[in-house]
């Protein structure tokens, strides 16, 4: 009997199988994988080469070898008969430049300009990809150590109002630098939130859509934040003085160093506060939320490539679950890191239904001797409130005020020039 | 996935769009190859055919176009076309021959199954009556049949002593039987 149940287990569709009865476990599949890598990386490892062996002997033919030479002799008379035709009497020779160009146009012994314009690009990229998951992911939590000054624009497609507590799409400039303490942010909303081409671009390639995404434009209705080095101040209407605690831990840990085991037994991890005094865009420049909400289990993401666009990136694509997925709305996700600093350049989520949740990019992204100023503004402009005022208030104002600002008065008809002086 | 798709992670990087491919195809790929080497070859050649279909289709797919074409295609003809090499390969070189020349050992013909519909309906019968069986029965079974795993192999993946693994074989192999006969189908007389 059995043999010919056998048979008819033995002709079952490949296709059934598979989706019902899988055989490889997962390292089997990582194995055949790199497999497959390194014969596509390195061909002649592949089975067709492997089974090349012996030579051919070349017999030459007496002919042909006439035959060259006869064509050598023929194309050697054409050329000399084109020079004497070229420098007979009476003909004009070519301008002196451009005998030197065509000169220098071929040059006997270095290679063509493209040649060397291109060839350093590719070890670049393929070091950049070289930085192991340890690497990204300590630098995404220790951004601050790697450069003093910054300025960028991140065009954000919901960014959550926790005064209102709805989310819109926003353009976020921030200016910061941490040796003086001083930083600008401006937060406005956008006047065309996702355009066609816009929508076309994100769908499609994550890498040119990071590089090429179209510039956002503001609506006109911007709220700073402004740091002075001392406070920071937010205008927005009104001009409230904030103590900035931006001073605190920021020191330089490894993601080992922040992990730790609460009484409960739950996994928690310790964030470095962010001292760039930017508050809209504290997340973004010390990714640490993504980093540790996207990234800390390892074997939910990979590397999946890297792109200069002036700045060296990394592209890193996951997956989550759970309620973790469930709250972000996102299932999957590509992440655009700055190489250099860890900073997050762009970032696209995907719902459970393949559909882009959220997407985040940037502009002009500048550190250091590059980035832009930090714009001055004259806070003389602005009138506080008279503590006792505040003192009044305080009690009702701060049970609705997580952050516990002191609220102070602005001199309302100067405000909309300090505005339109704003970058 | 399709031709589009592909595009669009090769624009990411190379690999970003070969590991997606893989991840899409390789059960599917791995089920051909072992149908087709389970007599002549061992799990490191099915491992290596594997790998040599994927590394084709890698470069089958470097120019790739944007037609909205689904790749399976494409997948089912290479790694056919390839176990079949890989298959005449190893049996030269093991002195098994042809599919024709083996006895004792069955290796289906295209005049022995059912084409089309009537083949998948049939297959589908087949797969729900030996997943009913349960685990660990059912992956006996189609380890053992299917993918030709030695028993040793299927102890070893599924944590048993090689003696139970053969004993649960015979145990589902008769069940099975009963419920082929149940089903109506030839087999299991």
């Amino acid at each position: 009997m059995d043999k010919k149940m056998i048979k008819k287990i033995s002709a079952l569709d490949a296709d059934e199988v598979s989706q019902i009865f899988p055989l490889l476990a997962k390292e089997e599949k990582e194995e055949i994988f790199e497999m497959s890598e390194r014969k596509y990386s390195s061909p002649s490892d592949n089975e067709y080469s492997s089974h090349v062996s012996g030579v051919e002997p070349y017999k030459k033919k007496k002919f042909t070898v006439f035959a060259r030479i006869a064509a050598c002799f023929a194309l050697c008379a054409a050329l000399a008969g084109g020079a004497v035709y070229a420098l007979r009497p009476g003909r004009e020779l070519p301008p002196a430049d451009i005998v030197e160009n065509s000169e220098n146009d071929i040059p006997e012994t270095e290679p063509p300009s493209e040649t060397v314009t291109d060839a350093p690009e590719t070890p670049e990229t393929e070091d950049m990809v070289e930085l192991t998951k340890e690497d990204i992911l300590e630098r995404m939590l220790n951004t601050p150590s790697f450069f003093d000054k910054v300025s960028v624009k991140y065009i954000v497609s919901d960014t959550c109002d926790s005064a209102s507590d709805s989310s819109f799409p926003c353009i976020i400039t921030v200016y910061s630098d941490l040796n003086s303490g001083k930083a600008w942010t401006g937060r406005s909303h956008m006047t065309d939130t996702f355009t066609e081409e816009q929508a076309e671009m994100i769908s499609g390639d994550p890498e040119e859509f990071f590089i090429n995404g179209t510039d956002a434009v503001e609506d006109g209705e911007r709220t700073v934040f402004y740091s002075d080095g001392e406070k920071t101040y937010l205008i927005d209407g009104a001009a409230v003085i904030m103590t900035s605690d931006a001073k605190g831990d920021s020191g330089y840990r490894s993601a080992e160093d922040r992990h730790y085991i609460d009484d409960e037994g739950y996994d928690c991890w310790v964030y470095r506060t962010a001292p760039f005094n930017t508050y809209f865009a504290d997340d973004y420049l010390l990714p640490q939320v993504y980093a540790m909400g996207f990234l800390i289990a390892q074997d939910k993401w990979e590397i999946c490539g890297a792109y200069d666009n002036g700045r060296k990136n990394i592209l890193l694509r996951g997956e989550m679950d759970g309620g973790y997925a469930e709250k972000l709305h996102t299932y999957s996700f590509i992440i655009s890191i700055d190489a250099e600093t860890g900073v997050l350049t762009g970032m696209i989520c995907y719902d459970e239904n393949g559909n882009i949740s959220r997407y985040i990019y940037t502009k002009d992204l500048k550190f250091d001797g590059e980035a832009e100023d930090i714009p001055e503004i004259d806070m003389s402009q602005f009138v506080v409130y008279q503590p006792e005022e505040q003192e009044d208030a305080q009690p009702e104002e701060r049970e609705d005020d997580p952050m516990e600002i002191p609220v102070y008065s602005y001199a309302p008809g100067e405000l909309s020039d300090t505005e339109q002086s704003l970058p | 996935m399709t031709d589009t798709e592909y595009g669009r992670y090769l624009k990411v990087s190379p690999r970003t769009a070969h590991k997606r491919l893989f991840d899409e195809y390789c059960d599917y790929v791995y089920a051909v190859v072992s149908a087709r080497l389970r007599l002549c070859g061992s799990k490191e050649d099915a491992d290596e055919c594997v790998s040599d279909i994927f590394y084709d289709l890698y470069k089958a797919l470097e120019k790739c176009s944007d037609s909205g074409r689904d790749l399976k295609g494409l997948v089912i003809t290479i790694s056919k076309r390839r176990a079949v090499d890989a298959y005449r390969r190893l049996s030269s070189a093991s002195g098994i021959g042809s599919f024709e020349d083996i006895s004792g050992e069955y290796i289906p013909g295209e005049e022995d199954i059912p084409s089309g519909i009537e083949k998948k309906e049939r297959d589908r019968i087949i797969i729900s009556l030996i997943k009913e069986l349960g685990e660990p029965d059912s992956l006996i079974l189609i380890w053992q049949y299917y993918y030709r795993l030695p028993a040793k192999e299927i102890a070893k993946r599924l944590s048993m002593s090689e003696n139970s693994v053969n004993q649960r074989s015979s145990r589902a192999r008769k069940k099975l039987k009963q419920r082929f006969i149940d089903a109506g189908i030839e087999g299991g007389r």
